[in-house]
Order: C-alpha cells, then sequence, then structure tokens
C-alpha cells in the first residue's frame, strides 16, 4: 500500500467523526510522512500496519469505538483504561497529589487466588477436617490408651505381688511365688508400655505435627516465616 | 519490553519530550524522541498529543517549513505544571521501587 492509498483509505474511516477531528488528524499523518521523507515511508506503513488501525486509534480516543478494541495501542497492545484514571493538575490546587490512580490487577489477582483456596478449603473442610481430627484423635486416644493401661498394669502387679507376700506369710508358698511371679510378669509389661507411651509422646506426636506443618506450607507457600 | 507505559507516563514522557524544545517540535520528530527512551508504535501518539492539546497541556501553531506547513506543538503554563507533577510522582515511585529492588529496607 502506498502513502497516498493508506491517507485515501484512513480519511474514508475518518467519516464518522467532526469534521475538525478529521482535518487534524489527516493533516498530522500527511505530515507525519513528509517529516519522516521518503526513505522512511515504507517502514511507517509497516508500522501503522493498517488505516483500520489507526483509525480505532484515532476514534478511541473520542470515545466512539465498541470497547471491544477501545484504546490507545501500546507496546502491550490496545489499552482500555488510559483515559480513565488519568491524574490532571489543577493550576489553582495544586497540592491534590492523593488522588493517585492505582492499577492493583496483579494484588487482585493474588487476592482472587488465595480467596479461592480459602473457599476450596472450606467446601472441602468435612473430607480433611475429618481425617485431621481422625488423626489427631488417633494419636490422642492411643496415648492416653497406653499410659491408662500402664497405669493399670503397675496397680494390678502390685496388688497382685502384695497378695503373693500375704500368701507367703499364710505359709501357701506355691501360691505364694505364682502370685509373686505373676505380679512381676504383668510390671515387666507395664514397663513396656510406659517406654511405649514415652515413644509416642516423644516422636510420634512431633511428626504428626510437622506433617500438619507441612501440609499447611504446600498450600499456603511463600507464607513461611523464618524461624 | 516488559514493563507496561500506562497512560499518564505517556502523557509525562511527551510533555517532557516537548517541554525540551523552547519553539517547540513537530509530530515525527516527539516520536523519535520518545522512542530513545520507550518503544511506542508509529499510532500511540496521535491521540496523546491531541488530548494534551484539548486538555491546554500543549498549545499548537503552523509554521512555514520547506515550502508547507508544519504543525509545531509547544507546552503551555499548564502543561508545564504537568509536567512537575508528574516528576515529583515519579521520583517518588521510582525510587521506592529501586529501593525494594536494591533490597533496602522502605523508609
Amino acid at each position: 500500500m502506498s502513502r497516498e492509498e493508506f491517507m485515501r483509505q484512513l480519511e474514508a474511516l475518518l467519516t464518522d467523526i467532526s469534521e475538525e477531528e478529521k482535518r487534524e488528524a489527516l493533516s498530522y499523518y500527511r505530515s507525519y510522512f513528509e517529516d519522516a521523507g521518503e526513505e522512511n515511508e515504507e517502514r511507517i506503513l509497516k508500522e501503522l500496519e493498517s488505516p483500520q488501525k489507526v483509525a480505532a486509534t484515532i476514534k478511541a480516543d473520542l470515545g466512539m469505538e465498541p470497547s471491544r478494541d477501545a484504546g490507545v495501542y501500546t507496546e502491550y497492545g490496545y489499552e482500555d483504561e488510559r483515559f480513565s484514571n488519568k491524574q490532571v493538575v489543577d493550576l489553582n490546587k495544586k497540592s491534590d497529589q492523593e488522588q493517585q490512580s492505582s492499577r492493583s490487577s496483579y494484588e487482585g489477582n493474588q487476592t482472587a487466588k488465595i480467596l479461592l483456596i480459602v473457599v476450596l478449603a472450606l467446601a472441602t473442610s468435612p473430607i480433611w477436617g475429618g481425617l485431621l481430627t481422625g488423626l489427631l484423635g488417633s494419636i490422642f486416644g492411643i496415648t492416653v490408651g497406653v499410659v491408662a493401661a500402664a497405669g493399670a498394669l503397675y496397680i494390678s502387679g502390685g496388688v497382685l505381688l502384695g497378695i503373693g507376700i500375704g500368701q507367703f506369710a499364710v505359709g501357701s508358698l506355691a501360691a505364694g511365688f505364682a502370685l509373686v511371679g505373676a505380679g512381676m510378669l504383668v510390671w515387666a509389661i507395664a514397663v513396656l508400655l510406659t517406654i511405649l507411651s514415652v515413644w509416642v509422646c516423644g516422636k510420634a506426636v512431633p511428626w504428626g505435627c510437622r506433617l500438619i506443618g507441612r501440609l499447611w506450607r504446600s498450600i499456603f507457600p511463600g507464607k513461611e516465616r523464618a524461624l | 519490553m516488559v514493563f507496561n507505559t500506562g497512560a499518564a507516563l505517556l502523557d509525562a514522557i511527551v510533555l517532557a519530550v516537548v517541554c525540551k524544545e523552547k519553539e517547540g517540535t513537530y509530530g515525527y520528530k516527539i516520536t523519535q524522541d520518545v522512542r530513545q527512551a520507550i518503544e511506542v508504535s508509529e499510532s500511540t501518539l496521535y491521540p496523546v498529543l491531541r488530548r494534551l492539546q484539548k486538555d491546554d497541556c500543549l498549545e499548537v501553531y503552523d509554521m512555514e517549513c520547506g515550502g508547507r506547513n508544519r504543525r509545531y506543538y509547544k507546552i503551555t503554563e499548564k502543561g508545564s505544571a504537568q509536567l512537575n507533577l508528574y516528576r515529583t510522582e515519579w521520583v517518588n515511585y521510582s525510587s521506592k521501587i529501586t529501593m525494594l529492588f536494591s533490597g533496602g529496607e522502605l523508609a
């Protein structure tokens, strides 16, 4: 496409804007080509892409183009919000710098992401909540059960020993030995259970806590604090 | 470029470029000067210049040059004030970002 053809098409595309805007735009692009010189003509035509695109850019600024491709072309493509959130200085009131326009779409995305995770977590809470409480309950139950069993065995072992010694005093040696032996056996099992409960408290509970911590961090990465 | 140039920054860059020329400057040259700093397409600047003109930040006049009329853009008093606001905002904004990127603490 030649420069003349470009200008002719652009003029035809700008028939629906005011005569003044049309004249301004056409004279701008005419002198743009003239100032650039013939050696740059081809490059500029290529960069302008098409009269349609240039016309759309001009009309977008006049608020005429539908929002689909309204806006001005930047290196990121058409931009829509250009003219809405611009801060204009007022000569009579220079100090109102507070009304700054902020573009927080990235921040918004992050917030939306976290919100989504929270909603998902709440929706699936009957599943993982149940699992988690089940796990914690089991650990707690086993610990309490083991401790209680050990305690009970200590007591019953002591009772058996007492009765056995009583049997010695009465003179029944066989029953005495049998009861004392049984009591010792029960105590031995109680000691084993004590060792088990110490292991559960020292190893299994911290392990469970670490597991929950790891799960939490994998759901909310980057929120980890350095310890 | 990785970072998008917003409307206000584009306005500020154009005002700064026009401000440098006391006698005013013209569309093609403005585009080339802006391109020293950021990548813009050839069609980006016309709406910006037209809008700044309507906002009374720029004034235009025609001057004959090589047998034809060339449109010159010149910064107005309002345009200078607007540019000063942009400069202050930019120093504020860019120093915070630079500080953040270099790993320092914000004051």
